[in-house]
Parts: structure tokens; sequence; C-alpha cells
């Protein structure tokens, strides 16, 4: 008979994650609710609820057009960046190897920042060709780290290296681009929240929650695989197919999001770690990952619009988180010997 | 006791272009212990990784009760064929109930949590390889030998009649390697488990086995029981070394006392 006491652990840590993915996703609706309410003007919950419900006229411009496209974009993009980075991480067995740091959202802003700087292309367009830059530079990394097997160690190098490559174009695109259109690609770079159009973020939204309902399916197949390619096998996974399908899945979600609100700085590399050490080691963690993404960007953005001495775009001060986050990496892989 | 029947025939297989296996001939003896042995090289270690669908033969066909592998569901070789490969890496900060649990994957439907099938099968590994005490135990804070019985706990809650090991033994102390090697002999004489394992050390081959393959150059040369192939003229031909046999003075199984060259000129 199933000895009770042998599983209660297992029974509580499952029930421990889906309490903090409940408590996580509260989370995530107060800082919505916060970010809508507030800003250069202040609007109470009941206010806000009124006027999105049609029944106030009051602050709709404020509160409908500016801050309710910002908000959504927020949360979508987070959860897309953080889901995405955790299985980078997950997969290819490494914290360093997220998107943003081994090449893959660099491609998208390199592809953006020409056609903001050269081709004066509107927002919509730009979004269109960093979402294919963005997946093409992945087949390629992909393509040149791949010699006869896949490795990924070979994968992370390559990144890093393609992401030096296209740190190298951007500059030089920055370098020589007139100097009126730069400011509107800097920020770009940096990730920021302001001017999103609202046409544009039915299709991130959709991208999001297929691509999420797919992961969420795979998860065990993805489970075992972050055990090795070598037990992948033995337990019955066809590698090769999950993996890729894996790593497209969250290239989209990359590319998407990246399309949408530039390259957020960190929220790829931050939200796995972020949500294995609240919620533990033992589960998927990909909705966790996915909400503490949506409350990084938002926490972000509000502290990034309210709390500083003037406005900053959410990619500078979640920038702020990242970096000392890698060094801590790079400092505990060196002593374990990993790196 | 079901068994299931696999067989090699005119193996080839190899990393990139090389051949490493020349035309191997293997059938697994059905419900025993068997142990491949070999010299660095000799293609011990790819022959296992070739059963178990790590490494793709570029000739021959590996059959599982007579139905080519390539024929047959992912899945369904998974229910029928486990192995613990040389090295395994947990993820960082696992429990090893958890661990254990992922065994189980080529049995789950997908979407549904943990049966009872699965916690019973899980229960009884965790119990053959005695870690149930260790359920909730970080896999970082365990000894060599805790781990790597956690790992062939997963190999035994996949329920496959079939158990291949890459070198279970290694880095690991004399009194591990009897336990480990007593769990396995208890498993395959309580559950009929075939159990085929690569070990470097031949006295511990000849104690646990009963049938023996010796590999040289990626070539079967010899198989059969302890006492039929383990002779003097054998363990120079697969090793290159000058050796006595003697019996061993528990068991009576030939006990190989290698001769080294400081020996004979002492």
């Amino acid at each position: 008979m199933i000895n009770k006491s042998l599983f209660d652990g297992v029974k509580s840590r499952r029930k421990k994650y889906l309490c903090m993915v409940i408590m996580l996703a509260c989370i995530v609706c107060v800082l919505m609710c916060l970010n809508m309410m507030i800003g250069e003007k202040n609007y109470t919950l009941y206010q806000v609820i009124n006027t999105l419900l049609g029944n106030s006229s009051e602050g709709s411009f404020l509160i409908a057009k500016l801050r309710l496209p910002r908000t959504v974009a927020a949360i979508f993009s987070g959860i897309a960046f953080g889901v995405a980075g955790h299985i980078f991480q997950t997969l290819l067995r490494n914290p360093l190897a997220s998107p943003d740091i081994i090449g893959v959202s660099s491609g998208s802003t390199a592809a953006a920042v020409y056609c903001i700087l050269f081709l004066n292309m509107n927002r919509g367009l730009v979004s269109l060709i960093a979402v294919l830059a963005g997946i093409l530079t992945s087949i390629l990394i992909y393509k040149v780290a791949y010699i006869n097997s896949f490795s990924a160690n070979r994968l992370i190098l390559v990144g890093i290296g393609t992401q030096a490559v296209f740190t190298a174009l951007i500059s030089w695109m920055i370098m020589t681009a007139s100097e009126y259109d730069v400011p509107t690609a800097m920020r770009w770079m940096n990730g920021n929240l302001n001017g999103i159009v609202t046409d544009s973020l039915p299709l991130l939204i959709a991208v999001v929650i297929v691509s999420l309902a797919i992961i969420i399916y795979l998860r065990h197949a993805m489970a075992s695989l972050a055990l090795g390619d070598a037990y992948g096998t033995i337990l019955g996974i066809n590698v090769n197919l999950v993996r890729t399908l894996l790593i497209v899945l969250s290239v989209a979600l990359i590319a998407f999001a990246t399309a949408i609100t530039g390259p957020i700085s960190s929220i790829a590399f931050l939200s796995g770690p972020i949500a294995k050490r609240i919620c533990g080691h033992n589960q998927s963690n990909i909705l966790s990952s996915g909400l503490v993404g949506a409350i990084l960007v938002l926490a972000g953005d509000f502290v990034g619009q309210n709390l500083l001495y003037t406005r900053f775009p959410v990619g500078v001060i979640t920038g702020l988180l990242g970096g000392p986050y890698l060094i801590y990496v790079l400092i505990k892989q060196n002593k374990g010997g990993q790196l | 006791m079901s068994s299931n029947t696999l067989i090699a025939k005119d193996i080839k297989a190899g990393y990139g272009d090389k051949n490493i296996l020349e035309s191997v001939n293997i059938h697994i003896p059905e419900n025993k212990i068997s142990v491949i042995l070999g010299s660095n090289g000799s293609g011990k270690s790819t022959m296992l990784k070739t059963f178990c669908r790590l490494i793709c033969p570029t000739a021959g066909v590996i059959t599982l009760n007579d139905k080519s592998l390539s024929c047959i569901r992912s899945k369904d070789i998974a229910k029928a064929i486990g192995l613990l490969p040389q090295t395994s890496i947990a993820p960082e900060g696992i429990k090893v109930a958890e661990l254990v649990s992922r065994g189980r994957y080529p049995h789950r439907k997908f979407m549904s949590p943990l049966t009872k099938e699965d916690y019973i099968a899980i229960e009884q590994a965790m119990d053959a390889m005695k870690i149930t005490e260790l359920a909730d135990a970080s896999i970082d804070e365990l000894s060599g030998g805790q781990r790597q019985r956690v790992f062939i706990a997963l190999a035994l809650a996949q329920e496959t009649d079939i158990l291949f090991l890459d070198e279970p033994t290694t880095y690991l102390d004399i009194a591990y390697q009897i336990e480990i090697l007593d769990l396995l002999k208890e498993l395959n004489k309580k559950r009929g488990t075939t159990i085929v394992m690569v070990l470097h050390d031949i006295n511990l081959s000849t104690k646990y086995a009963d049938y023996l393959f010796a590999m040289k150059k990626g070539r079967l040369i010899k198989e059969g029981t302890p006492n039929e192939i383990i002779t003097e003229e054998t363990i120079k031909e697969i090793y290159g070394i000058n050796s006595v046999i003697v019996p061993d003075p528990i068991s009576n199984n030939p006990l190989v006392v290698p001769i080294s060259s400081h020996d004979v000129t002492n």
C-alpha cells in the first residue's frame, strides 16, 4: 500500500507552489490597479473601473487610451520575457543562458534601430521587422552552434558572440545616424512602454496565450529534458522535436514582446531564478516565472514613472537589477567551477 | 516474470563518421545479470548507448521482442528499457521524491497529475534503493553513493524489464560499490529484472554476473558464464595483461590476480 507520509512532502510542495502562483497573480493585480490609478493625475480605483466600463467619461483619454494599453503591454510582455527566459535557462541548464544574454533579442534590436534611424519607419512596421529579425537571429545562432549534434555550451558561446556583433552594429548605427533620430532609437533600445498602440496588443496577447498553453502542455517533457538529453531519450521523449518546439515558442514570445516594448532589460534573465527562489525547484515554474516577469515590468514602470526625479523608461530601472545579479551568478558559477 | 527479448544484429555504430562497433551480435540473456567487460575504448559504453537509442546504429538492427526499435513508439520502448547513464546531472535544488518521480514520464498521460500506480512505483523504487528517508532531502545535500541510489531509483520507477547501467560504481568507495551491486542483485532476484552493466572491476563482475560479454576493438570476442570465460588467456586477450586465476575463497567464483612487471622481476 502507499506509504502516505512518503508523499506528504511532494503534495505539500505542490500545494505551496499553487498558493505562491495565486499570490503572485494577486500582486500582479495590485500593481495593475496602482499603475492605472497613479500617474501625472491620480484617480481612485472606483473612478478607473467606472471609466473603463464606460459609465463615466472622467479621464477617459488618460485611463483608457494611455494607461490601459501601457499596463496590458507591461503584463503580457513581462509574461513573455519571463517564460521564455525560464525555458532557455532550463533547457540549456545554465542561468546565464537567457535570451537577452545569448543574442536572441539583440537581432530584433539591431533591426529595429536600423529601421528607425535609416528608414524612418513607423512603429507598426518596425515591430514586424523586429519579430522577423529576432526569429532569423535565433535560427542563425542555432545553425552555427549545431555541429553534428546539439550542445548547450556551444549555443551559449555562439550566442554571446552574436550579441557582441549586434551590439557593435547598433553602436555604429547610432554614431552615424542623424542626431535628431537617435533619442527615438535609444528609447526603443531601452525597452519602454510609452506610446503603445492599442492595435498591436491583441496579437501579443494571442501569442502569449497560445504559446503558454502549449508550453504548459509540454511541462512534464520539459522537466525530464532538464535532466539532460540522454534522460530525455531514455524516458521516451522525442528530444529534438520537443526541444525545437519549446525554443521556437520562446523565440516567438521574445520576438513579439520585443517588437512592441523593446528589449526590456533583464526580465528574461531574472524572472526564472526569482520564481525558483520563491516557489522552490520542484515544479515547472512556468506560470510563476511569467508572473514574476509581469511583476518586474509593472513595478519597474511604476518606479520609472512616479518615484524618481525624472521619468525613466522601464528598461533602465529593470536593467539596474540585472547587472548585480549577473555578477552574482558569474561569481557563484565560478566558485562551483561550472563556467 | 515477464521477459523482453533484446537482440542486436550486426550492429555498426560510433560517433560522427567513425565506427566504433564492428558488426556486433548480442542476445541479452533474459532475467539475468550480464556484465560487459573490455578495456578502455573497446566499445562497451557505445554498445550500451546503442541499445538505449542514445546512438543510432549505422548498420544492423536492434530488436525488442522481434520488432525493430525504430518501429516501436518511443514511449513504449521507455516502458521496457531503462538506463543509468555514466553521469547524471540533477537540476539544482530538486528534492529526491520529485526527482525519482520523473522516471514515471513514459507512463504518464499528458496533463494529468501522478496517479496511484505512479505513487506505488515511486515508493517501491525508493524502497528498493533504501532512500525512503531521503524523500524530502535536496539532491545537492547527498553523498555520492546516495545520489547514485537516487538515480537508480529514478530508473526503477520507470518499471522496465530491462535495465542498463553504465559504470554504476565508478567514483564510489568499496562499501558503496558492494551496497549498490547487492541492491541490484536483489532486484534481479525479486523482480526478474534483466540487468546489463558495464563494470571496470573484473572481480566484482565475476561475483555478481550470471553472464559475461568481452569486447575488444569494437567486436564481441567472448561470451559465457564467468566460469567459462574467465581464463588467463581471455584476460590476456582482453586487457593484454598476465594474471593468475584463483577460486574466490567465499563464493568459489574465478578471481583474477593481475601480475605486474615488478612481480615478475622480483
